[in-house]
């Protein structure tokens, strides 16, 4: 069933009206755009949307971070939100300050490498919130002295970098290592699946209008059956990314169950993601393959996706899900 | 006073516990065919006198009247339950709900109860030898009588369970002077009747579950149209989109099942080559979106959305699914899943799983027909050029 209901419709809009502006960005690799999240922030409140109320957020839950992922998803939107949201509520739930990340002034991120390499956003991150899932161990390190490379990435929308963490101070905080990386997986699956309904929507579009052999493309089965499979792709993945989201807004979840879910979503979304904009370039022939049209701008993002928050034991936990020994 | 939720879930259970088959004891299928039908014969009967039977069917026609919810909770507590839906789906996941749509209270009243009570089982005369995909091409005609009835001449082929049905419902030509989709019509169809004569086909997993089907001036009375005369290609759309979702929703599907295919690795102690587990994953990953979809759909259809052509995505997946969880059985199984000691009772498990799940992707229109739907009926793209569309059935090319 999906989690969502009218009031998301809205929140759905209001972002989705507000991130069109922004759509050369990414190809010119400049980082993201400060004046938009900015306005995300200030008019949308989206960096603080799941923090409570006291703590200075707009106390609403995972379902609205969902809607709000799936958005910038389906931009293409080079943007913090995601690390920072996941990064953010971490803290919160540990009863850290997080004023000035609610407002979106502060960035957080989120990173499951203990040895610092390959942070998403860790370019222009301020706060880092470091898990161990295995040891079940969540760290907050302050990122305002610590030695940085920013990565030069196939994905053009998400920046990356290697931190050096020796010698950084780090603190422990209290907060379910399980969840937080829940949460980074089902958000991120969100964030696949608006951009693979991106890229169908605009290759059936595409494919309806080009006309070859004086027919559309759209009409040679080659070409609507080929479309026919992004769609379910998408919907396939659709169902065990609002599962994801479901169980993740829901605080009673058991971990196993949560986990299970979570890994699913992401294990499904990131397979659509990668299938569906890789075929978008196919669809669009020629000019889908050029540095001007967006379909590579996808087609990178789902790559990049694709191995995003991976701790690299995702099949072996999978199987075991499945009922297999270990 | 409707029961609640709650009381209903009770129920079920309760009728589960005294009266259930967990899956897998019921008679097989395969084995023993009969069997197998006349234990689902038994179950359903036990379901209707416990009042669990056609529960989102009127109280007229000796159903509950509760909404889909109620069938939901039902599919949820028959888990790990046999629920005879290879016997079933045709009658009362495609039949009964035409019926409930087009046909007349006379019909509803005389072949809804003994169909709910399993009294009669219904099969569908749709497929011909010369007409599968392109169904609206079938050339079984019904010619009036002088009596207002229509005799019937023609052969249906792939007829699943023919053999062990009373009755049908079958499309017929009766205006060959109409463009190919507007001269058919429905009709029920009993199988007994004088002309009628079904003949088993052996399939490829060597089982023997559909017919050929040949009607030999088999007379139906003018109560039999189902919906309006030449009007049948609306109601043959209807029954398959019945198909399309009960197939997603509860699919027909291969004994061979990811749980089976686990207990086995666990059991010869395949458990951690890399190779395995990746595959073991991958399939879980499969069967979790397939079984969310079809749950995404059912709450679709609960809240009283039709969920269209989209139940063709749950048609697609359970065919995927079942290809992939056999090739992973065979894989996992190695030289023992070709050949096997005649003595050990699960010997062929593993090859029939293998040759059964082709079958998911043909049967119920094929893959290339549920990917055209999709594409046009979900997505929009412009049809392919139809070169058959408006001209008279008669002087169309064919063959
Ligand atoms: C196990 C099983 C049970 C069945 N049970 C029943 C039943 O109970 N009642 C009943 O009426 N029927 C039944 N069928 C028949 C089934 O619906 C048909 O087999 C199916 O619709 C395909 O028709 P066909 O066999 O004539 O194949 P064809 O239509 O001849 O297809 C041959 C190939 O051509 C492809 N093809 C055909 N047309 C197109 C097109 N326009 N575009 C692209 N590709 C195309 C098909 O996809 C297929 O790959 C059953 C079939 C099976 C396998």
């Amino acid at each position: 069933m999906t989690p969502y209901t009218d009031e998301h419709d809205q929140l759905r809009a209001s972002v989705r009206g507000l991130v069109r502006t922004d759509r050369s960005r990414a190809r010119e690799n400049t980082g993201h755009d400060v004046t938009l999240w900015r306005r995300m922030c200030d008019e949308l409140g989206v960096a603080g949307l799941a923090i409570p109320e006291v703590q200075g957020g707009a106390g609403f839950g995972v379902v609205e971070l969902a809607v709000v992922a799936e958005e910038v998803g389906r931009a293409n939107l080079p943007s913090p939100f995601l690390t920072t949201a996941v990064a953010g509520l971490a803290l919160a739930a540990a009863g850290e300050d997080v004023g000035a990340i609610a407002r979106g002034e502060r960035l957080a991120t989120v990173s499951f490498s203990p040895d610092g390499r390959h942070v998403p956003d860790g370019d222009v991150a301020d706060v880092l919130v470091l898990v161990d899932v295995t040891g079940a161990s969540v760290e907050v390190v302050e990122l305002g002295g610590v030695p940085r490379t920013a990565l030069t990435t196939m994905d053009l929308t998400r920046g990356q970098a290697h931190l050096d963490l020796r010698g950084a101070p780090r603190r422990e905080i209290d907060v379910p290592a399980h969840r937080v990386a829940a949460l980074a997986a089902t958000l991120l699956a969100c964030e696949q699946i608006g951009g693979a309904e991106r890229v169908l929507e605009t290759s059936t579009a595409y494919a309806s209008q080009r006309v070859q052999f004086g027919r559309p493309v759209g009409s040679f089965q080659a070409v609507k059956h080929l479309l026919a499979d992004m769609l379910v792709d998408l919907e396939l993945a659709r169902s065990a990314q609002q599962h994801a989201v479901a169980l993740a807004a829901d605080t009673g979840t058991s971990a196993p169950v949560l986990d299970a879910a979570s890994r699913t979503a992401r294990a499904a979304c990131s397979r659509a993601f990668t299938r569906i904009s890789s075929d978008g370039i196919r669809v669009h022939g020629g000019i889908g393959y050029t540095w001007e049209h967006d379909a590579h701008l996808y087609f990178r993002r789902a790559r990049a996706s694709a191995v995003l928050f991976t701790p690299g034991d995702d099949a072996d936990r999978l199987a075991a899900y499945a009922g297999l020994a270990s | 006073m409707t029961e609640t939720l709650a009381d209903f879930r009770r129920r079920v259970a309760d009728f589960l516990a005294h009266h259930g088959c967990p899956a897998g004891a019921a008679p097989s299928r395969s084995r023993r065919p009969a069997d197998h039908v006349a234990a689902a014969r038994v179950h359903q009967r036990a379901l209707a006198d416990a009042g669990l039977a056609g529960i989102t069917w009127p109280v007229e026609v000796g159903g509950l009247g509760l909404g889909p919810e109620y069938r939901q909770a039902f599919a949820e507590e028959s888990a790990g339950f046999e629920t005879f839906s290879a016997v079933f789906t045709i009658g009362l996941g495609m039949c009964g709900p035409v019926l409930l749509a087009l046909g007349t209270a006379d019909q509803r009243s005389r072949y809804l109860p003994p169909l709910l009570r399993a009294d009669e089982v219904w099969c569908q005369l749709f497929s011909e030898p010369g007409a599968g995909s392109d169904l609206a091409g079938l050339t079984t005609t019904a010619v009036p009588d002088d009596d207002g009835g229509w005799r019937i001449r023609g052969q249906k082929v792939w007829t699943t369970y023919a053999h062990h049905s009373d009755r049908a419902l079958l499309l017929a030509r009766t205006d060959p002077g109409k463009a190919k989709h507007r001269g058919i019509t429905m009709f029920v169809l009993d199988m007994t009747a004088p002309g009628v004569t079904v003949r088993p086909l052996r399939q490829a997993t060597g089982d023997a579950e559909f017919n050929e089907v040949f009607l030999d001036d088999v007379r139906v009375g003018p109560d039999d149209v189902v919906g309006a005369v030449d009007e049948g290609w609306r109601a043959a759309t209807l029954m398959l989109m019945n198909e399309r979702v009960a197939l997603a929703d509860n699919p027909i599907g291969s004994p061979v099942t990811l749980d089976a295919v686990v207990a086995l690795a666990n059991r010869t102690g395949r458990t951690t080559d890399p190779v395995v587990r990746k595959a073991v994953a991958d399939a879980y990953v499969a069967q979790q979106q397939a079984e969310l979809f079809a749950r995404r759909i059912a709450g679709e259809v609960r809240v009283g959305r039709d969920p269209g052509a989209l139940a063709s995505i749950g048609k697609l997946a359970a065919g995927r699914l079942a290809t992939q969880v056999s090739a992973l059985a065979l894989e996992v199984a190695g030289p023992d899943a070709v050949a096997w000691d005649p003595a050990d009772p699960d010997g062929g498990l593993w090859a029939y799983g293998e040759l059964y799940a082709p079958s998911l992707s043909i049967a119920g229109g094929t893959e290339q027909i549920q990917r055209t739907v999709l594409g046009e009926r979900v997505l929009g793209l412009p049809r392919e050029p139809q070169a058959d569309r408006d001209v008279p059935f008669r002087e169309l090319r064919r063959g």
